[in-house]
């Protein structure tokens, strides 16, 4: 049985569903994130493992006990905020050293292990300044090591570097997972900037308007996504219309390329699309492979790799990516001709979204 | 704050000035004029600034007369009279007086001419020279005032005549060590601040925090409910206390006594220290709450989040995260509430029966003796205490701690209190509420009532001055006196509106050097109590720059000046806020268009601060409606308010009269808070549209 567990829960806030029916395991010791855009819901299904929000209907077990009824302080978790939440009365030592001195651990055992975590999160030299006397990283930093501080089972953090820069966001995630990691702590981690959640996890479970789509890991994830919305939320992708031939396949509209559909198909009528990543299209190979032909609209050199917008004919275009060492040297001049090619074991069919 | 303006225009620079001048005129002179009467001392003059004095006013005698009237005077005078004169005439030499100045007066007399025999030639002339003044400065001074009254300033003639001047010390501040009366007052009202504080703080604080937590029924409803006393007329906490527990009270004398037999209600009563002590904790808990229910409801509820997913209980995370970030609120509180207590002399003097307290000297010695440099120096004493304790307490508990949350990112809280905590304040803010219900049915079942406790019967009289109780004649029975409140503060209310708007947009936009010190000095009645201001209206205004023409006393010119700037405050800050979010760059883009000054006023900046005039003016009209610490010095008998007679009737058992303008004044103030809820709902609409472009 996973260490955390949840089932068919759901959650409604007035007219607002906020969880629609989810259900989700995470394996002791394993790193997932909830990704997803704003309001689908993360940060509810986070809040109700917490024991924050109650759900209306499903039920969550932790470590194999139903918690469901357990107040968040009986939960055994650490929770690190999407605003910090430090408390501003007290220092940096007194925050990391909170939930210690609620377990009646000693003061002079507490004085060593919030040394301990302060090195751990490279805060030394800060235990004794407030709050507001440290900058936004090191605030986030405070906030890591008080929910770890009990040593928690499982660690949940809402956002933990949104409120950073991009600079300091790419370098702390890294110093989370390798933490994380090292003590061997479940987490579940809410973000939704999909690159920082293909960083770290050892899994991503991708929610929209209340449901999970999809879980699973990031290259699975990216390489085989089985909803339009999650070819499109992970990464960079084509989306080609597609004829049905019987059976399995079908054909991309207006080229040779036959693909084939998902293995369970999701009802009857439902219409499929092609998702083609922008790595996965040539502009030599099989000419069973050929996508069309067309014409270069954009170039974007970027170091190695160059992007490059082919328009197809009327408003159809495609997103490609060469790397810049296969380019001819003097580069690829805008209106040249280009014939595309696709491995149709590279091309994913992914229902597209529902009709209105 | 954005640097000040580079380029202040000079017809900016007047407009500021202009607008800011009443703000010194009304509000800080006044205060100032307590300071200063606080060391005042009238007393009698040093011998050579009398002589000095006395010379000056011989030389106004007519030249011709000057030594014809001086031999006369002192030809007439008696060998006792004439030894003093000499006595005099020595210490104005610098010699010592050589005999006994106590011993009877034939060997004074006679010891006094060999003193002056034994003078040398030198001493002996200089002797001379004084000896006529003196003897008349001594024994003459009175006539000679008389006689050359015209030809001096009136302050000269009043320090000859009486040979007394003004000087400046600290006797008034030191008059507790000698006067039983004012210390036993000091005692007196320092136990009331400091029990009020124990129990109001705490009460006021639970109270806010179950309506913050949604822990007590009806949290909307029962907000209102506490902060009704606020809008309400003065002392109306203290006799409706007694309606019930007094004397004749309902409960102590109907139903305890009467009915049940338990207690003899002429004995047992509300009257005296704990009466006192109740009215000011009914009295003082709505302000008290304002305070705390704002701190309350700033507060992230993420914290008490993040403090129990650390494992900490309901009552750790209370005591730990809430309690602690809610300190200054606690301070403020405690402070205000102290200062509150302090200055309170209307609850003490209807409920207490002879309890003395310093707010009541005060009282006692401005109305009955007109003692105005005491009184200045015991209101400075009132606010001292309070000012020491707030210096203390931010220095040992605040620190450099901040209290501010993340802001945006904070929320209210979602955790749930326990159900017996939650048990406990619903009991207490129900019992609580209720109480405050009952207290304002019996002032409304008051206003009916013929003679309470003797004769329950149905009556008007108590509204229509024709129908009224026989034996007592006030001029202020009738509702007459009510309406005189309500042009009051219907004259006040907008011209402090606009008075307020008008400062805010000096400080703020124009920002003309020394703005600051304006913003300060319209900040100055917010802090310090109703007293100080009163009696600095009084002691400023009754001879302003010494010309009775000019004086505003016994107008009602000085109730609306008095109002007006006693809340001007209120609309500044609103005003303030307003222009704060909003762009200062509207205005500039007006101004770039070829608007003037005026243009830019009326087309721009009024809409844009609607909502400031209209709550600063809704300050200024329910204050002067309501308010008795200030202008209880003020009124005459000829204008008289509401509030005022309301605290005579109370104080006086006319609780029939004190119930009827009370429930009159508190309908007047529901209609209008109504009627202004309802223009701002229809109203803002200009105002929102302006909003996003600033964003
Ligand atoms: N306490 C609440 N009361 C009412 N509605 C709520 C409450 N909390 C969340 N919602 C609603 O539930 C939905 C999901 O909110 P949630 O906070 O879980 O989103 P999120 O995925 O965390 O979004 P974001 O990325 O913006 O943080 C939203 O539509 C939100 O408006
Ligand atoms: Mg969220």
């Amino acid at each position: 049985m996973a260490y955390l567990e949840i089932r068919n829960l759901t959650k409604r806030f007035g007219e607002v569903l906020a969880l629609d029916d989810v259900t989700l395991a995470v394996e002791a010791g394993e790193f997932v994130s909830l990704l997803g855009g704003s309001g689908c819901g993360k940060t509810t299904l986070l809040r109700a493992v917490a024991g924050f929000v109650r759900q209306d209907a499903g039920a969550i077990t932790i470590a194999g006990r139903p918690v469901d009824t357990l107040a968040p302080s009986k939960r055994d978790i650490g929770f690190v905020f999407q605003s910090y939440a430090l408390f501003p009365t007290k220092t940096v030592r007194q925050n990391i050293g909170f939930a210690l001195k609620l377990r009646g651990v000693s003061r002079r055992e507490r004085e060593a292990r919030v040394q301990k975590l302060c090195a751990a999160v490279k805060l030394d030299g800060l235990a004794d300044r407030f709050p507001h006397e440290i900058s936004g990283g090191q605030q986030q930093r405070v906030a890591l090591a008080r929910a770890i501080a009990s040593e928690p089972a499982l660690l949940l953090l809402d956002e933990p570097l949104s409120a950073l820069d991009a600079k300091i966001r790419a370098h702390l995630r890294l110093e989370i997972r390798s933490l994380v990691e090292r003590l061997g702590v479940t987490t579940l981690y809410v973000t939704h900037d999909q690159e920082e959640a293909l960083a770290i996890s050892d899994r991503i479970a991708v929610m929209d308007q209340g449901r999970i789509l999809q879980a699973g890991a990031p290259m699975a994830l990216y390489n085989r996504p089985e909803s339009r919305f999650v070819a499109e939320f992970i990464g960079e992708t084509n989306l080609l219309d597609i004829e049905r031939l019987g059976g399995r396949t079908a054909r991309i509209v207006d080229s040779p390329l036959t693909v084939s559909l998902p293995e369970k198909l999701s009802g009857n009528g439902r219409r499929y699309v092609a998702s083609i990543r922008p790595e996965h299209i040539t502009a030599e190979g099989h000419d069973d492979h050929r996508l069309g032909q067309g014409r270069v609209l954009a170039v974007t050199f970027l170091g190695p790799v160059t992007r490059v917008e082919v328009g197809l004919g009327g408003e159809r275009r495609l997103l490609v990516q060469f790397p810049s060492a296969k380019l001819p040297a003097e580069g690829l001049p805008r209106g040249a001709r280009l014939t595309l090619f696709a491995d149709p074991a590279q091309v994913t069919v992914v229902p597209d979204k529902d009709q209105a | 704050m954005r640097p000040r303006p580079t380029h202040l225009r000079p017809s900016h620079l007047v407009f500021s000035y202009l607008v800011l001048a009443p703000l010194i005129l009304f509000i800080a002179v006044p205060i100032g004029a307590v300071l200063l009467e606080s060391f005042r001392i009238a007393g009698p003059m040093l011998p050579p600034t009398l002589y000095a004095l006395t010379s000056r006013a011989v030389d106004r005698l007519p030249a011709g007369e000057q030594t014809a009237q001086i031999e006369t005077w002192v030809e007439s005078l008696t060998p006792r009279e004439r030894m003093e004169a000499s006595a005099a005439s020595l210490s104005l030499i610098g010699k010592p007086v050589p005999w006994d100045r106590k011993a009877n007066f034939d060997q004074q007399i006679e010891a006094a001419g060999k003193a002056v025999a034994a003078l040398s030639p030198g001493e002996r002339k200089e002797f001379d020279a004084r000896y006529p003044l003196a003897a008349v400065m001594l024994h003459k001074r009175i006539p000679l005032a008389f006689k050359v009254r015209d030809r001096l300033s009136e302050r000269e003639f009043v320090e000859l005549r009486t040979g007394e001047a003004t000087r400046y010390g600290l006797d008034h501040y030191l008059a507790f060590l000698h006067e039983p009366r004012i210390r036993n007052a000091a005692v007196n009202s320092f136990m009331l601040a400091a029990i009020a504080c124990a129990v109001v703080v705490p009460l006021a604080f639970l109270l806010a925090y179950g309506v913050n937590r949604r822990a007590v029924p009806w949290p909307r409803a029962m907000r209102f409910v506490i902060l009704v006393p606020l809008v309400s007329p003065p002392v109306i906490m203290a006799f409706s206390a007694l309606l019930l527990f007094g004397r004749q009270g309902l409960i102590t004398k109907e139903l305890l006594d009467g009915l049940l037999g338990l207690i003899d209600a002429a004995r047992t009563n509300i009257y005296g220290f704990k009466g006192v002590v109740l009215a000011q904790v009914l009295s003082f808990t709505p302000p008290a709450f304002i305070i705390l229910d704002n701190v309350l409801s700033r507060q992230d509820g993420r914290l008490d989040e993040a403090a129990a997913s650390q494992g900490a209980s309901a009552w750790q995370t209370f005591a730990e995260v809430t309690l602690p970030c809610a300190l200054p609120g606690l301070v403020r509180a405690f402070i205000l509430v102290f200062i509150l207590s302090m200055t309170d002399f209307g609850n003490p003097l209807v409920i207490g029966k002879d309890i003395q307290v310093v707010a009541g000297v005060i009282y006692d010695e401005m109305i009955g003796f007109c003692n105005t440099p005491l009184s200045s120096a015991l209101c400075v004493w009132l606010l001292l205490p309070a000012g020491v304790m707030y210096w203390c307490l931010s220095r040992l508990l605040l620190g450099k701690r901040r209290f501010v949350s993340a802001g945006d990112l904070s929320a209210p809280p979602s955790l749930c209190v326990p159900v017996p905590a939650r048990a406990g304040l619903s009991v207490l803010a129900l019992g609580y509420a209720g109480l405050v219900f009952c207290l304002y049915a019996a002032v409304v079942a008051g206003s009916f009532t013929r003679v309470w406790g003797q004769d329950y019967s149905f009556t008007l009289a108590h509204f229509l001055p024709d129908l009224a109780v026989t034996g007592f004649i006030s001029t202020h029975q009738g509702m007459g006196v009510v309406w005189e409140s309500l042009m009051i503060s219907a004259i006040g209310a907008p011209i402090g509106g606009l008075m307020a708007i008008l400062a805010a947009f000096v400080i703020e936009r124009l920002r003309p050097p020394g703005g600051a010190f304006l913003n300060f000095v319209v900040l100055l009645p917010a802090i310090l109590p109703g007293v100080i201001f009163g009696v600095g209206y009084l002691v400023a205004f009754n001879y302003p720059f010494g010309q009775k023409s000019l004086a505003l006393t016994g107008t009602s010119a000085i109730l609306v000046t008095n109002i007006l700037f006693g809340n001007m405050f209120v609309g500044v800050l609103a005003a303030r806020s307003l222009l704060q979010r909003f762009d200062a760059s509207i205005e500039e883009a007006a101004e770039s268009l070829g608007a003037n000054l005026v243009q830019r006023l009326v087309q721009v900046v009024f809409p844009m601060l609607r909502h400031a005039l209209v709550l600063g003016g809704l300050y200024v009209f329910v204050d002067g409606l309501t308010t008795l610490s200030s202008v209880i010095f003020l009124v005459s008998p000829d204008h008289m308010l509401a509030s005022v007679a309301i605290f005579d009737f109370a104080s006086g058992a006319y609780y029939g009269l004190a119930c009827s303008k009370s429930t009159v004044i508190l309908c007047l103030v529901a209609l209008v808070m109504l009627a202004t809820g309802l223009f701002e709902r229809l109203g803002p609409r200009r105002v929102r549209a302006l909003a996003p472009r600033s964003a």
